[in-house]
């Protein structure tokens, strides 16, 4: 079949690339209190974040397993180095990069995306970021767009104080607390009131050391009427020893003001992906997240949107595909505790090759949220009968004045359609993977038009030896 | 002796731990006390025997292991009702549970209904309006092929009343099993069913409904594992909720490898008529198998705008609206009731 698009096909071998190893520097293998005094040395932390980190080790190491999810009992933390420093400085010049680490982004087509489509770049490799830039007319509109390190020292300091982990505290499950502990990395944007950034800026991590863990921090506050779009990539080359990411996102959406995140997500699949994200949204604030789940061994990623003020709105739409040796258990989790709040939940989940996908979700409407609304639709389609997928959606409703709706459905790629294109000239593969692109349409249609190429990309990669 | 705090209700599928919908934890007295027998009455079709307390156990039931240790300790016996193969039944076995205030009891039936059979039951549980007290009780279903079993129970209990009812069934091939529970009274209500659709082409329908108020709780774990073939599931919830009381609806439909051809369908609806009601709906679809479907909805909160306004424009106040509707789908549910007089009774203690 010929390509109607000009964007050439996705080749994997871009993400399996593996950098020769030249870190600068890298810490013991393992988790413990002089590990993470270390890691707050080497990163010059100020005292409370030094106080705030061994705090958050001693929650970890109080916190069990989450019992409810996918096994990560292939994950030994003893054995995860949570602090690799590549051997450059974040510079805002590609020309500065070195090479191998450029190429790298080079072939994940960052640099190009950010010449033609981005209002700035960061781009994490390993524990740090090697480049950081923000497009003059948007810096000139007063928005912040900074490495978290810069932020937590730097004019911005105090408020970076103020909102560290308030949204997501170490307390809220192990991951959190292990974050607390050995975060570093990410990005601090601040979009001051009124101001409207037309183009979005984007964030993507790549992770290139064998058996280490990210923990990148991304923090976004949206000030009052503001407007912004948040793009997040990720991937690594695929090893024999397990990766571990423990990311953190937290989003301040205020008064009146929109907050777009998105994310296509393609780890490398001997990665635990138990990141956590979470969204708080004020009156008449609105938070969409857009979320593509494609990668990793094992995924625990379930975004959460706290409505918090009057007419807060929050839309979820997702999508994720399990392949061979993957267990993916995403969803969302929508708090209303505000009236007039509304939230739409849309997901599709596909199940190949043994892949386990399992959608999971959370809606509380509180006594407090009289009038509000909530829709959540998920779909699911199972490609073989080797695969597994299941859906597990809870609602804990506390008020006469809501109206919720729910509806789920599972089943199979229907054969008349696959007859029906294959009387049309296109092989049954390829007739498959038109069908699940389709069906994966919900986030495709919401994302700038480069990363809904590389989505459907990405499934029809996936999608690959799918017959027999 | 002191109570026992048992587990009972697990999901099969653990989730958040915050949401508090993985299981529920119930206080068992140590000993039953004050038991009045049933009042069953058998149609003459049916035999009867005493069984072991713990006969056909290998058939797990809804509620757990922890339920089943517990009842199996505080009974002397299985009551078990055996229909001939072919036979077709048309009254059911009545189980009339009145029980006095202070009574602690607990009972066990099972029902195997030979091939091609048709028989079906109802177990209705009363006291007194203000009467206290404990119930625990299993009912165990072997559906033979192409039988057809109809299980029916009533909760009228008294205010202060605890009742814990468990089923266990399982469907042969072309075997039908329908469930209907009307959940009126009592202070704690705890129901676990699980049908094991085992046979090629076996089925189970489910009917429930529910009207609580004050302070009444009602925990609810119905799962039905789909393994034969072209077996079908289809689970209807239906209820309304007032004051400050509270109700966790767990309903699993598990698609399982191998039950090809197979379809399961729950949808529940739910009235809420006050605020501080707790309402909590965790409807879940496993799925192992390619050849299947899968579907499950819910509607919570209020009614729909369009019937309000139709019913407005003919003259109704909205809370009257909401009333008549209540009362309309209770009485929907009260009408599968396959005893006269029981029924008069549920419309009456639905009416208090």
């Amino acid at each position: 079949m010929k390509e109607k698009t000009k964007v050439s096909d996705i080749d994997r071998n871009i993400y399996d690339i593996r950098d020769e190893e030249k870190d600068a520097y890298r810490i013991d293998e393992g988790l413990t209190k002089d590990i993470v005094e270390k890691l707050s040395k080497e990163k010059n932390d100020p005292d409370w974040m030094k106080e705030f980190r061994l705090k958050s080790l001693d929650i970890y190491n109080d916190l069990q397993v989450p019992e409810w999810g996918p096994s990560i009992e292939g994950l030994n933390m003893d054995e995860i180095v949570t602090y690799v420093r590549p051997n450059t400085k974040m510079s805002a010049k590609w020309s500065e990069v070195p090479d191998d680490i450029k190429n790298t982004f080079d072939r994940l087509g960052i640099p190009e995306a950010e010449r033609t489509s981005l209002a700035g770049v960061g781009a994490q490799y390993d524990s740090e970021l090697v480049y950081h830039n923000v497009r003059k007319e948007v810096e000139e509109q007063g928005v912040i767009y900074t490495d978290m390190e810069s932020a937590l020292t730097g004019p911005y300091a105090d408020m970076v104080k103020e909102h560290f982990m308030k949204l997501v505290p170490p307390t809220d499950h192990k991951f959190a607390a292990l974050h607390g502990a050995v975060w570093s990395g990410g990005s601090f944007v601040y979009v001051p009131p009124g101001v409207s950034v037309e183009i979005p800026l984007q964030s993507y991590f790549r992770l290139n050391a064998p058996g280490a863990g990210q923990f990148e921090h991304t923090l976004i506050i949206v000030d009052e009427g503001a407007d912004l779009h948040f793009i997040e990539g990720c991937s690594a080359p695929k090893y024999n020893v397990a990766n571990l990411h423990a990311g953190c996102v937290e989003l301040f959406v205020g008064k009146n003001a929109k907050l777009r995140y998105s994310t296509i997500e393609n780890w490398s699949k001997n990665m635990y992906n138990l990141n956590t994200k979470r969204a708080r949204v004020e009156e008449g604030g609105r938070i969409e997240w857009v979320s593509g789940s494609f990668g990793s061994h094992v995924s625990y990623l379930y975004p959460m949107s706290v409505l918090n003020g009057r007419g807060a709105r929050a839309e979820f739409t997702g999508v994720t595909f399990a392949g061979n040796d993957q267990n993916l258990d995403t969803g969302t989790k929508v708090i209303h505790n505000a009236e007039n709040t509304s939230s739409f939940v849309n997901t599709r989940s596909i199940s190949k090759d043994g892949g386990v996908s399992t959608f999971r979700s959370a809606v509380v409407i509180t006594e407090k949220a009289k009038n509000s609304k909530c829709a959540v639709s998920c779909e699911s389609l199972m490609v073989d009968n080797i695969s597994r997928s299941d859906t597990i959606p809870a609602m804990d409703i506390r008020t006469r004045y809501a109206d919720v709706g729910h509806e789920a459905k599972i089943g199979k790629i229907s054969d008349d359609a696959v007859f029906y294109l294959m009387s049309r000239g296109l092989s049954e593969e390829e007739a498959k993977a038109l069908i699940v692109s389709g069906f994966a349409d919900n986030v495709s249609k919401e994302l700038p038009v480069e990363y809904a190429v590389e989505m459907n990309n990405l499934i029809r990669l996936e999608m690959k030896g799918s017959i027999g | 002796m002191g109570n026992d705090s048992i587990k009972v209700n697990k999901i099969p599928s653990l989730t958040w731990n915050w949401l508090r919908m993985n299981d529920a934890s119930v206080m068992v007295p140590a000993e039953i006390s004050g038991k009045k027998e049933p009042v069953i009455i058998t149609p003459e079709e049916i035999s009867v025997m005493k069984e072991k307390a713990d006969y056909a156990a290998g058939i797990p039931g809804g509620m757990g292991e922890e339920f089943e240790k517990e009842l199996f300790g505080k009974i002397d016996g299985t009551v078990a009702f055996f229909s001939e193969a072919g036979k077709c039944i048309h009254n059911p076995i009545v189980v009339s549970c009145e029980y006095e205030d202070g009574t602690s009891a607990a009972d066990r039936y099972l029902i195997r209904a030979g091939s091609g059979s048709r028989v079906s039951m109802l177990i209705d549980f009363s006291s007194g309006k203000d009467s206290r007290g404990f119930a625990m009780a299993q009912t165990v279903v072997e559906a033979e092929k192409d039988s057809i079993v109809k299980i029916v129970q009533i909760n009228r209990l008294g205010e202060g009343f605890t009742l814990l009812s468990d089923v266990a069934a399982i469907a042969h091939e072309g075997a039908t099993i329908e469930i209907v529970d009307i959940f009126l009274g009592g202070k704690e209500t705890y129901r676990g069913c699980r049908i094991d659709l085992a046979g090629k082409g076996s089925r189970v329908k489910k009917d429930i409904g529910y009207f609580m108020k004050g302070t009444q709780k009602l925990d609810m774990n119905y799962v039905v594992e789909h393994k034969g073939m072209k077996s079908e599931s289809d689970i209807k919830v239906s209820g309304v909720m007032e004051g400050k009381s509270e109700k966790l609806f767990r309903g699993t439909i598990d698609f399982q490898n191998g039950c090809a051809g197979s379809k399961g369908a729950e949808i529940e609806e739910v009235i809420l008529r006050d605020d501080g009601v707790v309402n909590k709906t965790i409807p879940v679809i496993l799925c192992s198998e390619e050849d299947v479907e899968g579907s499950h909805g819910a509607s919570i909160g209020r009614l729909d705008e369009d019937l309000i306004f139709y019913m407005q424009t003919r003259g109704f106040e909205e809370e009257e609206i909401y009333r008549l509707i209540s009362r309309t789908k209770l009485i929907s549910f009260c009408n599968k009731i396959p005893n006269e007089d029981i029924r008069s009774k549920t419309m009456t203690f639905m009416s208090e």
